[in-house]
């Protein structure tokens, strides 16, 4: 258990920032899920707080106790890497058994222990394998046994669960979460999965190009995201984004663009005129209607069926793309042109120069 | 009629087998191996067995030059003599310890050589090239070399007893450890051949397994233990093998060197056969002797092989 700080961090490889000044806090108990694209410094995130790799500039805290310059041994830390790396010529158990070496537990409490945790990641069958007899999924698994077998001061999982089958993923996410909420032991969590981010973080962290975008509770980043990239990042089907104005009119504020326009309501109702603006609206939020003021013209390119629903795909006539929930078994051909409408009070405004929502007076309110 | 649908199915069977030219048949990798390799087999027939029926010829035979060239039969009394010699016994000892040595001596230098080649800063990379020179040194040109490195007015003990203010002459070719420094030198000429191909096979190993080895808390020994040696393992095998049996039938190197000298403390096996053979020209008691080295070189590869080798075979 442990609260980590990272003060302005900055990692450089060569010219490039692969982190830049990071500035984090992971309370003490939390389980953190960092999500961002391919590259943003996730990984390098995670090795400097292992003490793997020694940050360029800035300082990290464990517990408010500077740690920058120890080594990993001394910082108990468990961690999951991002290849789900093992030892190539130890069996699985050997493997696992390697994390609690050190732990000066007796025997038989490190063999329960092991048998324990191959048995939460369903690996017991395969615990006398070498490495380079197991499947991906069934290494990464032994990589998380040989994690959560320790009960260390910190959980580091880089994307443990990518390489595993749908089911499998779920319940061995219900598993990691049970396990870290039972010993409230801090865990920073990298996925690139929407799903497994909203539903295991109690915070989500969005980085980007090596510098935190936003972070929050998932209910937070989801319904407010804080920048136009956040917003485009989270959630699946993606958020909308329409480019346009908003002018003053009669009194009230008006989002217009080539294609519709529309009176705004809620907390953007008392934002100052913009000549640029971008709208956001979840494809959730959209329904489907007939034309008229305030409706969203919009040209079908494809439907995709889920089952439970179906997301419209479509080009509005200026040519931006949108996607709007339909109910399942929707069908449309290809090129008709439907229209959308929603509520504008759920409409978030994104100043596209500063990235960020506008400026309102009484937003918290609202 | 149960029997009806069997030669119904064999006939169209056998009738397309008519049909069709037949099927060139593979050749097997054993085939292969051996249709290539049956010049070098018959080249090596004669090259081989011929000298080695003749040595096993002289073996039981009593030479003499002097009054005539005679060879009388004696059966095993060569065997026999040898055993009940002590210059044999003694040779057989000296050889053993300086392949000993020779042997931990390279394989150690070796990795230590290689762990340093591994680690160089890039500015010192160009090291790893340089290394490899003392290898193009031949044995019988490392012996003339070491010799005089060795030797009182002109080697290097000399010189570093007078750096630090000594009268003074320092001879490391002595008769207590002559096998000793014969080690060192035949070390020097090979390790840099290990010490390459355990560098190429460190460079295999990810770097992240380190990262782990750290998370795991690991002392630096097992991490060497865990994560450097384990790729290694096949490599180091396979030099020990080699290094032993060039250690068993060094001659040029010694002979060059120390001439079995100070004395007779380095009269290893090879050179007492040497001696009983050329010099004093009993050819059928070295003959004779020469299959105990034989044996010996036998033995200690395939002991090698049962107690590490089957240990280490690529799963
Ligand atoms: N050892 C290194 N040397 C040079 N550049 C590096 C090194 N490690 C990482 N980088 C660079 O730093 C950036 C961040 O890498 P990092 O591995 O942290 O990304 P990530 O967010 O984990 O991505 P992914 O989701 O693909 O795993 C990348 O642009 C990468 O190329
Ligand atoms: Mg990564």
């Amino acid at each position: 258990m442990a609260r980590i700080d990272l003060q302005n961090i900055v990692k450089r490889y060569g010219s490039h920032d692969a982190v830049s000044s990071l500035d984090l806090t992971i309370h003490d108990g939390e389980l953190l899920v960092l999500l961002g694209p391919s590259g943003c410094g996730k990984s390098t995130t995670m090795n400097m707080i292992a003490g793997l790799t020694e940050p360029t500039s800035g300082r990290i805290l464990f517990d408010g106790k500077d740690v920058t310059d120890t080594s990993p041994h001394e910082r108990n830390i468990a961690m999951v890497f991002q290849s789900s790396l093992l030892y190539p010529h130890l069996t699985a158990y050997q493997n696992i058994y390697m994390s609690l070496k050190r732990s000066g537990l007796p025997r038989n409490e490190i063999e329960a222990r092991i048998l324990r945790a191959a048995e939460m990641v369903d690996v017991r069958r395969l615990l006398d394998k070498l490495p380079g007899q197991l499947s991906g999924g069934e290494r990464q698994r032994v990589a998380t046994a040989k994690a959560i077998v320790r009960e260390p001061d910190c959980f580091l999982l880089d994307e443990p669960l990518s390489a595993l089958d749908a089911a499998l993923r779920m319940s061995l996410r219900a598993e990691l979460v049970n396990l870290q909420k039972r010993f409230n032991t801090t865990m920073v969590f990298v996925t690139h999965d929407q799903v497994e981010a909203m539903t295991m973080g109690d915070r989500i962290g969005i980085m980007r190009n090596g510098k935190l975008e936003q972070i929050g509770t998932p209910e937070e980043v989801y319904n407010r995201p804080e920048t136009l990239f956040a917003a485009g990042f989270i959630g699946s089907p993606p958020m909308n984004l329409i480019e346009g104005e908003v002018v003053a009119e009669g009194g009230m504020k008006v989002f217009a663009c080539k294609d519709f326009r529309l009176p705004l309501a809620g907390a953007f109702a008392g934002m100052a005129p913009a000549s640029a603006a971008v709208l956001g609206i979840r494809p959730y939020l959209m329904q489907l209607a007939g034309s008229g003021p305030g409706a969203l013209p919009m040209k079908v390119y494809a439907i995709e069926q889920l089952g439970n629903e179906a997301i419209v795909i479509a080009d509005t006539p200026s040519g931006a793309r949108v996607r709007a929930v339909a109910p399942a078994g929707f069908h449309a051909q290809v090129g008709t042109v439907l229209h959308a409408r929603f509520d504008p009070a759920d409409a978030l405004l994104y100043d596209p120069g500063t990235q960020r929502p506008f400026a309102v007076q009484d937003r918290e309110a609202a | 009629m149960p029997s009806l649908p069997q030669t119904a199915g064999a006939d169209p069977a056998a009738a397309a087998a008519a049909a069709r030219p037949p099927r060139r048949k593979e050749l097997s990798n054993l085939q292969f191996a051996l249709v290539v390799t049956v010049p070098v087999l018959l080249f090596l027939l004669v090259v081989v067995a011929y000298p080695l029926g003749y040595a096993l010829y002289l073996s039981f035979h009593e030479i003499r030059f002097f009054g005539g060239y005679s060879a009388e039969f004696v059966g095993l009394a060569n065997y026999k003599a040898a055993l009940a010699d002590p210059k044999f016994w003694r040779s057989l000892g000296l050889s053993l310890r300086f392949t000993v040595e020779t042997v931990v001596l390279t394989i150690g230098i070796g990795l230590a050589l290689a762990l340093v080649l591994r680690d160089l800063k890039p500015r010192w990379r160009w090291l790893r090239a340089m290394i490899i020179l003392p290898w193009a040194v031949s044995p019988y040109g490392a012996g003339i070399f070491f010799a005089y490195f060795g030797r009182g007015q002109t080697g290097i003990g000399t010189a570093l007893i007078s750096a630090f203010g000594f009268d003074g002459t320092l001879n490391l070719i002595t008769q207590a450890a002559v096998i000793e420094y014969l080690a060192l030198g035949a070390a020097w000429n090979m390790a840099p051949l290990v010490a390459f191909f355990l560098l190429a096979n460190m460079l295999t190993t990810p770097k992240r397994l380190y990262d782990l080895a750290k998370i795991d808390r690991m002392r630096s020994y097992e991490t060497f233990w865990h994560v450097t040696l384990p790729p290694l393992r096949f490599t180091l095998f396979v030099f020990t093998c080699i290094s032993t049996v060039l250690a068993l039938k060094t001659f040029d190197y010694i002979f060059t060197e120390t001439q079995g000298g100070p004395g007779n403390s380095s009269t290893v096996l090879t050179y007492l056969l040497y001696q009983i053979s050329f010099v004093n020209l009993d050819l059928g008691y070295g003959a004779a002797m020469s299959f105990f080295l034989l044996a010996l070189i036998l033995g200690t590869t395939g002991l090698i092989y049962a107690l590490w080798g089957r240990r280490e075979e690529r799963k």
